[in-house]
Parts: C-alpha cells; sequence; structure tokens
C-alpha cells in the first residue's frame, strides 16, 4: 500500500472522455504527485469538471486509463475529500453545521445509528481547522456564504484524505474572503495534496505549484515565480504568473488561457 | 367542542379515530420531513394514488375469489410498495421525461383500481371512502396493525437517518463517501409508501399528499435541524387531525377533508405571515 513519495497520486494515461458522441476531453496525459497544489483552469464547457469527476470515479472515460493512488478510481473514493460546486447544496436545508461535518464520516461498513465519539471528535476538529468550531450547533441555513464554504471544506477534511478536489471553491465569494479561503487551501497544503478547479483565469495564488490548462485538451504547466514588481503592485498580493513553455506551442498552446 | 370530548370518551369509534390519527402522525412527519427536503412531493403523489389500484385488487380477490385473509390494506402496501421501486427506479436510471412516466403511473393505478371495484360489485365497498378517507371506519384489528407499521416505519427512518439525511442533503458526495445511495433513495420511497398506506386510513388517497407534506413544509418554517422537523411536524400533524376532527364533528362535516383545510389554512398564514414580516424588517 506504501507508495514512494514521487509516485504520482494522480495518473492520467491517454484518457478521452465524450458525452452523447461529442468529445469532452482528448488524449489527457497527467501526473501529480503527493504534496502538490494544483490549480485546474479553462473556459466553461471546457471540461473542468468532467477531469475531475473522471478522477472520483464518477464518469468512466471512454479511451485511456484513470489511476488514483494507483488504484481504480472507485476503490480509492475514499482516500478523496471532495467539495462539489456551490450550487449543489440547498442552503435552506435544516440541518446543523456538525451534522453537515459528520457527513464526511460516512463509510461503507459503518454501524447503523448515531455517529460515536470520534466521530464527533474528528467533527470538531475539522471544524477548529476551518476556524468554525464556535459555530457547530448553528443552523447551516444561517450562515454567511463563505462560512457554508468552510463548513464544506471541513466536511471534505474530516475523512482523513489524502488528496482534496475542490470544484471551484471561492466562487460566489467576495475578494476578502476568497483570499481567506486561499490562504486556508495554502495551510492544508502542507500536508495534503490540494487540487481546486478555478474559473479564475491567468493567475493563481501563490502557493499553487501546477497549472493544469483545460480545454478539451489538457496542458500542465509549472507555475514561475513573477519578477515583475509592477504587476504586484497593480495586484498588491503576492501572485504567480501562469507561464506557457516552449513545449505546449506545438500543440496549439493558445487555446488555453494565459496572462 | 365539549361534544367532540364527550364523544371520545363514550364511543370507541370515535377513540379509535383519534388513536389512527395520532399514529399516522408520528410516521407522516418524519418520513414527510425527507419528502420535503428532498423534494420528492409528485413521486409521492404518484405512489398514493397507485394504492388504490392495490386495494381494488384486495377487494376483488376478497370477494371475486373467496380470499377472504386479504384486506384493502394489504393490496393498499403491495401497490404501494411496487409504486415506488417502479418510480424510484424510473427517477434513477432515465433522468429524462421523468415526471410524464410518474404522471402516467398515477392515473393507470387508479385506472387499475377503478376496473377492480367495478368488477366486484355489490358488496358495499365505497369507492368515496377509499378516495376521501373515512376515519370513522377504522376497526381495533387495524389499529394494531396501523401502530405495527407506524413502529416499522419510525424505526427505520430513526435508524439510518444520517444516511438519509446524507442522500437528501448532497446524494453525489454520499456516494463519494461509500454509502448505497440508490438503496437509501429506494428505500426512503419504501418508506414514504407505508407512510402513505397509514395515511390513507385518515384522509383518503386524493387528500393524503397533503397530509404528508404540509405538517413537514409548516415545520420547516421554524425547524434548524431535520430532528426538529420532524418532531414539530408530528405535533403540527396531530394537533392538526385532532382539531380537524374535533370541528367536523358539531356540524357532521366529512372529517378527512376538514383536516386537511385546517391544515392548509395553517400552512397559508404561516408562509404568507413569514413574508410579510420578512418585508416588514426591511
Amino acid at each position: 500500500m506504501t507508495t514512494p513519495t514521487d509516485e504520482p497520486i494522480i495518473r492520467m494515461t491517454d484518457v478521452s472522455f465524450s458525452y452523447n458522441g461529442q468529445p469532452v476531453l482528448e488524449d489527457v496525459n497527467l501526473a501529480i504527485t503527493p504534496r502538490d497544489f494544483v490549480t485546474v483552469l479553462g473556459p466553461n464547457g471546457g471540461g473542468k469538471t468532467t477531469l475531475l469527476k473522471l478522477m472520483l470515479g464518477l464518469l468512466r472515460p471512454t479511451r485511456g486509463t484513470v489511476r488514483m493512488f494507483g488504484q481504480e478510481p472507485q476503490a480509492a473514493r475514499v482516500r478523496i475529500g471532495y467539495m462539489p460546486q456551490h450550487a449543489q447544496v440547498d442552503p435552506s436545508f435544516p440541518v446543523r453545521v456538525l451534522d453537515v461535518v459528520l457527513m464526511g464520516r460516512l463509510r461503507k461498513g459503518r454501524r447503523w445509528g448515531p455517529f460515536g465519539r470520534d466521530d464527533r471528535r474528528a467533527a470538531m476538529k475539522a471544524l477548529a481547522d476551518v476556524e468554525m468550531e464556535p459555530l457547530a450547533r448553528r443552523s447551516f441555513a444561517e450562515l454567511s456564504g463563505g462560512q457554508r464554504q468552510r463548513v464544506l471544506i471541513a466536511r471534505a477534511l474530516v475523512g482523513e484524505p489524502e488528496l482534496l478536489l475542490f470544484d471551484e471553491p471561492t466562487a460566489n465569494l467576495d475578494v476578502v474572503i476568497e483570499g481567506e479561503i486561499h490562504h486556508l487551501l495554502c495551510r492544508l497544503n502542507r500536508h495534503i495534496a490540494v487540487v481546486t478547479v478555478s474559473h479564475d483565469v491567468g493567475f493563481v495564488t501563490h502557493c499553487v505549484r501546477t497549472v493544469v490548462c483545460v480545454n478539451r485538451r489538457v496542458w500542465v504547466h509549472p507555475t514561475e515565480e513573477l519578477t515583475g514588481d509592477r504587476i504586484a503592485e497593480v495586484y498588491g498580493g503576492s501572485l504567480r504568473m501562469v507561464r506557457h513553455g516552449n513545449h505546449e506551442s506545438a500543440s496549439g498552446g493558445a487555446a488555453c488561457p494565459s496572462s | 367542542m365539549s361534544e367532540f370530548v364527550e364523544a371520545v370518551r363514550n364511543y370507541p369509534l370515535m377513540q379509535h379515530a383519534v388513536l389512527a390519527a395520532l399514529l399516522a402522525s408520528v410516521a407522516g412527519g418524519v418520513v414527510g420531513t425527507y419528502v420535503v427536503v428532498r423534494r420528492i412531493t409528485y413521486l409521492a403523489g404518484g405512489i398514493a394514488h397507485c394504492v388504490l389500484g392495490g386495494m381494488g385488487a384486495a377487494v376483488w380477490l376478497r370477494h371475486r375469489h373467496g380470499l377472504d385473509f386479504i384486506e384493502p390494506m394489504h393490496g393498499a402496501i403491495v401497490a404501494g410498495i411496487l409504486a415506488a421501486l417502479v418510480i424510484g427506479l424510473i427517477s434513477l436510471r432515465a433522468r429524462q421525461r421523468e415526471d410524464t412516466v410518474i404522471g402516467a403511473l398515477w392515473a393507470v393505478g387508479m385506472a387499475a383500481g377503478l376496473l377492480f371495484l367495478w368488477a366486484t360489485p355489490g358488496y358495499g365497498v365505497n369507492l368515496m371512502s377509499y378516495l376521501f378517507g373515512n376515519i370513522l371506519m377504522v376497526r381495533a384489528g387495524d389499529l394494531v396493525f396501523i401502530a405495527v407499521l407506524d413502529a416499522v416505519v419510525a424505526a427505520v427512518a430513526v435508524l439510518f437517518y444520517h444516511e438519509l439525511m446524507a442522500v437528501c442533503f448532497d446524494e453525489e458526495f454520499a456516494r463519494l463517501r461509500g454509502v448505497n445511495v440508490e438503496l437509501f433513495y429506494l428505500l426512503l420511497l419504501c418508506l414514504t409508501a407505508l407512510t402513505v398506506v397509514l395515511l390513507v386510513t385518515v384522509v383518503g388517497i386524493v387528500m393524503t399528499i397533503a397530509l404528508l407534506t404540509l405538517p413537514a413544509a409548516i415545520a420547516g418554517q421554524f425547524a434548524r435541524t431535520l430532528w426538529q422537523n420532524m418532531l414539530l411536524a408530528i405535533l403540527i400533524g396531530a394537533v392538526g387531525c385532532i382539531g380537524g376532527l374535533a370541528l367536523s364533528y358539531g356540524p357532521d362535516l366529512p372529517a378527512g377533508a376538514t383536516i386537511i383545510a385546517l391544515i392548509g389554512a395553517v400552512y397559508l398564514f404561516v408562509v404568507v405571515g413569514r413574508t410579510i414580516l420578512r418585508r416588514l424588517r426591511r
């Protein structure tokens, strides 16, 4: 079960996916190593969410193979902490914050009935990790958008995952809260690999190490330190720039959003 | 009102009616809450109407074929569970035109029931009491049956509280955690079918859907957790049923219709009241 540290935790080999005969993804090859921080960028309808669902085994590739931790995606699911897109959850659902987080402790073969003390303790710890512990008994419906997002992150964390997959974690949030969430993800990345899908194009936060551009095809870029002081002035934060190297220009790198 | 209290004290018929209403409110509050938060009222409506097919078939088998052990309620349970499984599989597998198929099943279930009843004439079967309920017809033997069914539904719904809640809140996430989402969804629909059968004894097939969802929807205006929503819905359902019975007793109104009109009025009052309050606060 132990994998050497440089063994990829996500490996996609010649993966294609079509929906009703329409190609969504073509010839995807990528390898993500442990502790990496990956941002998946691309236009709407470009295949970002499809890529994530292939990793989770919610979709099966039309061609090619997906391996997560060297396993079939469906078998590896429990090792992944997943946060869906904002719109998937009904904000008026009558449920306490703690109960939402406890959903992340569900697992195959769990004994029926209430959660045990260990599960509750883990849930409180996950809430502490996202600085939401004092609100554990609050109703999910009463929270602000940013607080809800933190609760859903805690739900992804509570299963002690080895990889976090977040679909648009900062959609519908204002810039300040977006910054806070990015900061939180950077902190979590000290221990686990993080993959986020983002609608933001061009710039990504400073802890992102790999950018995956998706628009039917996939390009992988390591991020480079941005040296221009002027741009740092304009954006007022520590930012990195996506730089397309020479290697993808042959395969039409212009299709991928960059600065 | 004192007239009603007097009647409950003196007539076993009224005592049975009150007990049946209280028992049905328990399953109704618990399962109704799941139905409302998962937004499957239309599926529950389809299941409820298919129940008439089973009741008709039971009456037909009993009187035409001498199978005396078969009661209409047995037929209702079989038809309800069958409808729940068919409707559940359709909604899981065929994403498109789900509503058309459910609507068709809804009407076909009723048609089957009417045909069976037509084929069994002269046995004093009162179609009106199936459709609109006759709570004063509940016998002591029915009460035992209702109590057992009630206990089964409540026990299952409470035992799998966290799984059912996760499936209602975020199906995809529950699946990723290894929860058998399809199984729990079908279980929820089967519980809905059994609850529908219980509620049919109180208000009849046509109005069941209101007694299933309105107490839970009223409770949802105040509840902060699923638990609170269920307990509050049970309370509202019980008070609504007893209140409706009491109101209908003096002027001899149809009990089922009075119960539904009362609970419907409360729902309207609560929703409108809260909307006005929210506007005023702004």
